[in-house]
């Protein structure tokens, strides 16, 4: 915290230690860039990490922060999007509990408009972004092979080398063949051998919380590294209560509250918001002013809209053989066979991704499900344990203006802040990709022998996307191409919250990689000399 | 937690638990007690009404009377699984032990070592292995 009440100064003040906030504080510290980073949770300790793994296999969140007040949301629309477990507070952010799937876009999602007519185009192209593709996954570490036949041109390798297949995916690999899929690897930012000083994978089966630092969290890989620099410092348990402005497009200040609720200042020269597609807009539509009444950085009225996220269902059954799931907590296997090559004006992209840990199928599940006691449910556990095999459909869902987050005014939290209001709906095509996907999955499971076959309700992934998309046009847009607001010149609005479109891949490789674009372009301003 | 213990050997085996399978049970019920609010007085509450419908101490009884007092008194669930019931009212302990002790009880004991060791695992999740492992048959 500032000494004295004395207001923080930087050249460049982020809000938020997650993915896209903790490499941009790497990105510009490194190029001697003073920076302030306003984290509103606290340090997750690393050396307590086994401790977390033992409340998570409880069932309970133990990225879960003090006071729950301060994740007070609520919901509408037509279908409830949940945000317990998808946002995390604390140095690291979300990148402390994501699966670690690092799949590039593919350059035909950048170009929906264009090439079917439907939802927009990005401002930028898969061409642009390819570069710090491949700088984004040297710096996190991704582990693939070059066997998507459905991955667009890379000028790099995937700097470690695959995860092997699991046992399973030798039998989804005949399966799928017999039906004419192909199954490849599945990219991801988690360690196959020791790199960037961080061990090898141990198995450990609870990637939601990574107990020997193999995958990738910024809180290991990027944070540390500003921090050495020396012009980094990380302010947690700070939560950012409002931005200041002394024009209508020049923020001076952002205010920000510790647990004790005493508001301090930091000035800078740039602000950058990395807060997440829920707590971004919201901040923004907080700050309104006289001169911004509907929200800072908002004449368009599009902060906050097109809030996006991937419905996912899991489809599983039971085969003869056993499987021997749950050996390690992330898959190793998936196919884009659905997911470019299709008329996507008619019909969403999916991915399938075949699992290592179907749901249900643990002993505890199955003891539970039983309605069995004593030596009856021991020998229901022992002969159907092993024999669940699942498939986990990730559907892309277009931009939806019946989607957003608003502030609810009537419901505050733990500062007197409106709340998140988070409107969501699934649209018709969405489902029927679902529906098609449900199809496609069963001819898998089917293929292997698999009796009992169905499906799980509607879920959704823990992205949350679209509220401040990137564009060219300010109406139609709330940043530009270098996620600069179009109406606030010294403030930048990164992470998945600038995407114009979802894809059906999931968000944390772009949102890296336009991270370490912003940040190059922000220090070829702020450093010309230097080059970026 | 001997009468917890006791009452976990009925429900989870049918039999005696060895002493590991004793102590890796026991450390998955201590964990959830302090981890998780109302836990504790939820097992103190099943202690006592154990030994109230044993009319002794009820670790001291056999495995088939033990069984017997589950049947009589049904402390197990008896509908459907996943079936919904009423929350239990404090006037009421044997559903309080049947709809949430009992069930916590089997899933203390299969998400523990000894849980994973009926299905054969030595490793699972939570206690780390190699990257080799996974890609074979056990």
């Amino acid at each position: 915290m500032t000494d004295g009440g004395r207001p923080e100064e930087a050249e460049v003040c982020i809000v938020g230690a997650g993915l896209a906030g903790g490499i941009m504080a790497f990105e510009l510290a490194r190029r001697g860039i003073r920076v302030v980073v306003l984290e509103s949770g606290p340090r997750h300790d690393f050396s307590r990490r086994f401790e977390d793994m033992r409340v998570f296999l409880r069932g309970e969140n133990p990225w879960r922060t003090l006071p729950p007040e301060l994740d007070v949301y609520t919901l509408g629309g037509s279908v409830p999007y949940f945000l317990d477990y998808s946002r995390i507070r604390g140095v690291g952010g979300s990148s402390l509990g994501w699966e670690g799937y690092a799949l590039r876009f593919h350059a035909n999602d950048f170009r929906l408009r264009s090439l079917y007519g439907i939802a927009e185009d990005w401002p930028i192209a898969y061409e642009d972004l390819e570069p710090y593709y491949g700088s984004a996954e040297t710096a996190l570490g991704v582990a693939g092979a070059d066997d998507d036949p459905w991955a667009s041109p890379r000028s790099t390798s995937f700097p470690l080398p695959p995860f092997a297949f699991s046992y399973s995916d030798g039998m989804f690999a005949s399966a799928c063949k017999q039906v004419g899929i192909v199954l490849h690897h599945l990219p991801q930012a988690r360690n196959s051998v020791a790199y960037a000083g961080r061990s090898q994978c141990r198995a450990c089966g609870t990637c939601f919380v990574c107990p020997t630092g193999a995958k990738a969290s910024v809180d290991l890989t990027h944070i540390p590294q500003a921090e050495a620099t020396g012009n980094a410092r990380v302010l947690t348990d700070a939560t950012v209560l409002r931005l200041q402005v002394d024009r209508p497009d020049h923020v001076s200040g952002v205010v920000y509250a510790g647990r004790d609720g005493r508001e301090q200042r930091v000035s800078a020269d740039l602000f950058v918001l990395a807060a997440g597609a829920v707590e971004t807009p919201r901040l923004l539509l907080r700050s309104a002013s006289k001169t911004s009444p509907a929200g800072l950085a908002n004449g368009s009225g599009l902060v906050g809209k097109y809030f996006t996220s991937h419905p996912l269902i899991d489809v599983t059954g039971r085969v003869g053989d056993k499987v021997y799931p749950y050996r390690v907590g992330f898959s190793t296997a998936m196919t884009r066979q659905f997911a470019v090559d299709r008329d996507r004006a008619s019909q969403r992209a999916f991915y399938l991704e075949f699992l290592n840990f179907p749901r249900g199928g643990q002993p505890e599940r199955l003891a539970l499900a039983s309605g069995k006691w004593g030596e009856a449910l021991r020998r229901q556990v022992e002969t159907e344990f092993g024999h669940t095999v699942g498939i986990r459909v990730y559907c892309e869902q277009l931009p939806d203006p019946r989607n957003s987050v608003t502030l609810n005014s009537r419901v505050t939290d733990s500062f007197g802040n409106p709340v998140p209001h988070i409107t969501y709906h699934v649209g018709p095509q969405e489902r029927e990709t679902l529906a098609e996907a449900r199809t496609v999955a069963t001819r898998v499971l089917e293929a292997m022998g698999a009796s009992q076959v169905r499906s799980s309700a509607l879920r959704f992934a823990s992205h949350q996307i679209g509220t401040h998309r990137m564009g060219r046009d300010p109406r139609a847009s709330v940043v530009d191409e270098t996620l600069r607001a179009h109406e606030v010149a010294n403030l930048y609005l990164v992470g998945s919250g600038c995407f114009v479109t979802a894809s059906s891949s999931p968000p944390a490789l772009t949102i890296a990689a336009l991270a370490i674009r912003t940040a190059e372009q922000i220090a070829s301003l702020r450093r010309p000399a230097e080059g970026a | 937690m001997e009468n917890l213990v006791a009452l976990a050997e009925v429900l989870v085996q049918g039999r005696a638990l060895s002493p590991s399978e004793r102590a890796d049970l026991v450390e998955s019920i201590n964990d959830r007690t302090l981890s998780t609010p109302g836990y504790l007085s939820l097992y103190r509450l099943t202690a006592r009404l154990l030994d109230r419908l044993a009319q002794t101490r009820f670790p001291d009884l056999s495995l088939p009377q033990r069984a017997e007092i589950v049947l009589r008194h049904r402390l197990v669930p008896d509908g459907e699984p996943g079936t919904s019931s009423p929350p239990p009212s404090s006037s009421d302990p044997e559903a309080a032990v049947r709809v949430l002790a009992v069930p916590e009880l089997i899933a203390s004991y299969y998400r523990s070592p000894a849980g994973w060791a009926v299905v054969g695992y030595e490793s699972f999740p939570g206690r780390c292995s190699d990257l080799v492992r996974y890609t074979r048959p056990e």
